[in-house]
């Protein structure tokens, strides 16, 4: 089926099923679920072929200096630009191609990401404005303060739940609370990006060895049937998010609160049973 | 009436457990329920937990069903300590001690509301708060005649601003005070106008002027008092709104909620986009 054709069936399918919709109305429609619902669906489905080899690129840039009958070569810097932008947009989505739960590779090429221009970036991700401001917005109905309706939600398929131990010290430590604050977003933030079905479990344990120390320790709970080599990826995946939020946290930070966060770090242990 | 502190301190430990389990819709029906409970007894106090722990679970289930993720966990833990407290405070109960910890658990439950950039950019103003809620109080009273059109949201358009300005700037008890009657004139009015609209859309003038304007006229006198906040007086018109409330209730039950619902787009066979994705799809793989 040609793409006209696809189009013009598309248009009869849309009015028919808006009646009311004036013709700009459908257009802007048709342009809305294209960017929320067809295009992500491409951009995962799509199969890209190989990255072109940095050998491959070199001998384009040469035979662009040297002689002019290899500017045909030069489709490879295109195909690296539009894989490299495909990948931007995924990347946007939370999504970085794999199917394995281990840890994004940091590929050297990222560093050359060619950033997608302003004007050319997806409204896929748009955060939502209710008065010009950001909009919080639920998963759920969205029902005004203060008139609340609660409704049951689905319960989450990864908990995280603090002892009580914890909880105190939270409430009664402002720098702890804002650091597990960070840390928690940054835990809920890969669970949501990979996924992934884990109970979290954060707690104060006396070491075996020196009793009088007291270590803060982040347990991951995976599901049973989970193997060995996917649990060291989790692992490794939740230690890396844990540390990375600590390290961010106290780059701007005072002396004191860095001192706090060294320590916290040290203190810190994620653990999972393998 | 000994049956009655039991019950509610029973609704209470029902209430906490599934604050515990996350099960916020339950947390926000056992609130209710010490309300209503209350209402059976004599205790004009008694309601107070129970209309505070309809705020918590509100607070944690908008909390928790953020598109974005946010740190409900770490919010739980001035969430246990909130409602422990409101459980201890049955007997016997100490109104102004009750209101000083509703009001300190929102001040510190605001930060977790906020997001990235207004956690980073706003920091505590309570004396705009206050100015502000004083402007509110008079467009409140200003526009009372919007109260005799049905279809009007002026408290809940007042509590928006309250609650959006409290969550960046802060507030005292007096502030948390005002929000709270409010809130329940706003619940109270949401049956009234129910029970008394006519057929042209319009609520009989008489019946607002009588039942609901001196109402507005009372939490004005609170929160304006020259000598401070009267915590006493507060209470006494919360009692009065949360009675009315409960009563209303057993008479209308359920109210179908006052719900922004996403605007509707336009709509595709599910067939049909699937056609197109594949046919996106075959031409991108083309081209690359």
């Amino acid at each position: 089926m040609s793409t006209q054709t696809l189009l013009s069936e598309i248009m009869t399918e849309a009015k028919n099923h808006n009646p009311d919709a004036s013709s700009s109305e459908i257009a802007q429609g048709i342009v809305g679920i294209m960017e929320r619902e067809i295009l992500p669906e491409v951009l995962r489905d799509v199969s890209l072929p190989p990255f072109p080899s940095w050998s491959d690129m070199l001998i384009e840039v040469k035979g662009r200096r040297i002689r002019k009958r290899f500017r045909s070569r030069e489709i490879l810097e295109e195909r690296r630009i539009i894989l490299q932008q495909i990948e931007y947009v995924r990347r946007g989505l939370v999504w970085d191609g794999t199917d394995t739960i281990a840890p994004t590779p940091h590929f050297p090429d990222f560093t050359s990401v060619i950033e997608v221009p302003e004007s050319g970036k997806s409204s896929i991700k748009e955060i939502p404005k209710h008065n010009g401001e950001e909009a919080q917005v639920p998963t759920a109905e969205i029902i005004d303060k203060p008139y609340p309706t609660i409704t049951p939600q689905p319960k989450l398929k990864s908990q995280i739940t603090l002892s009580t131990e914890f909880q105190e010290k939270i409430i009664t430590e402002p720098l702890l609370e804002q650091t597990f604050k960070n840390v928690e977003v940054g835990i809920r933030e890969l669970i949501d990006a990979r996924n992934l079905e884990a109970n979290i479990d954060v707690s104060f344990r006396l070491d075996f060895e020196i009793p009088s120390w007291k270590k803060l320790v982040i347990n991951v709970g995976v599901p049973s049937q989970v193997d060995f080599k996917d649990r060291m990826n989790i692992w490794t995946m939740f230690d890396l998010a844990i540390r990375n939020k600590i390290t961010s946290l106290a780059k701007d930070a005072s002396d004191d609160m860095r001192e706090y966060l060294g320590n916290l770090n040290k203190d810190l242990f994620v653990h999972i049973e393998l | 009436m000994e049956n009655l502190h039991r019950a509610i301190k029973e609704d209470m430990n029902a209430a906490l457990e599934a604050f515990r389990n996350d099960s916020f819709d339950l947390v926000n029906i056992y609130a209710n329920r010490i309300m209503s409970n209350a209402v059976f007894g004599s205790d004009t106090k008694i309601f107070l937990p129970g209309f505070f722990l309809k705020d918590v679970g509100w607070t944690f289930s908008v909390l928790k069903s953020r598109e974005k993720p946010t740190a409900y966990s770490t919010a739980k833990s001035h969430g246990f300590k909130f409602i422990e407290s409101l459980k201890e405070s049955l007997s016997p109960l100490d109104e102004e001690e009750l209101w000083r910890e509703f009001q300190s658990f929102n001040d510190v439950i605001r930060k977790f509301e906020m997001s990235d950039s207004e956690e980073g950019s706003y920091s505590g103003n309570p004396e705009f708060t206050k100015n502000a809620f004083v402007w509110l109080l008079g467009f409140l009273k200003d526009n009372t005649n919007v109260l005799f059109d049905s279809r009007n949201l002026l408290f809940k358009g007042i509590l928006n601003e309250m609650n959006r300005i409290f969550r960046v700037h802060s507030g005292g008890v007096a502030e948390t005070v005002l929000m709270s009657l409010l809130k329940a004139l706003d619940r109270y009015y949401d049956y009234f106008r129910r029970a008394n609209e006519k057929p042209n859309k319009r609520i009989d003038e008489e019946k607002v002027k009588n039942e609901i304007l001196p109402y507005i006229d009372r939490i004005e006198a609170v929160y304006m008092n020259p000598s401070g906040l009267n915590l006493r007086d507060a209470d006494a018109i919360l009692w009065d709104l949360v009675k009315g409330w409960r009563w209303f209730f057993i008479q209308w039950m359920e109210l179908p909620s006052a719900r922004l619902v996403p605007e509707k787009g336009i709509e595709l066979p599910p067939e049909l986009k699937k056609k197109l994705s594949e046919s996106i799809t075959r031409t991108l793989e083309k081209e690359i």
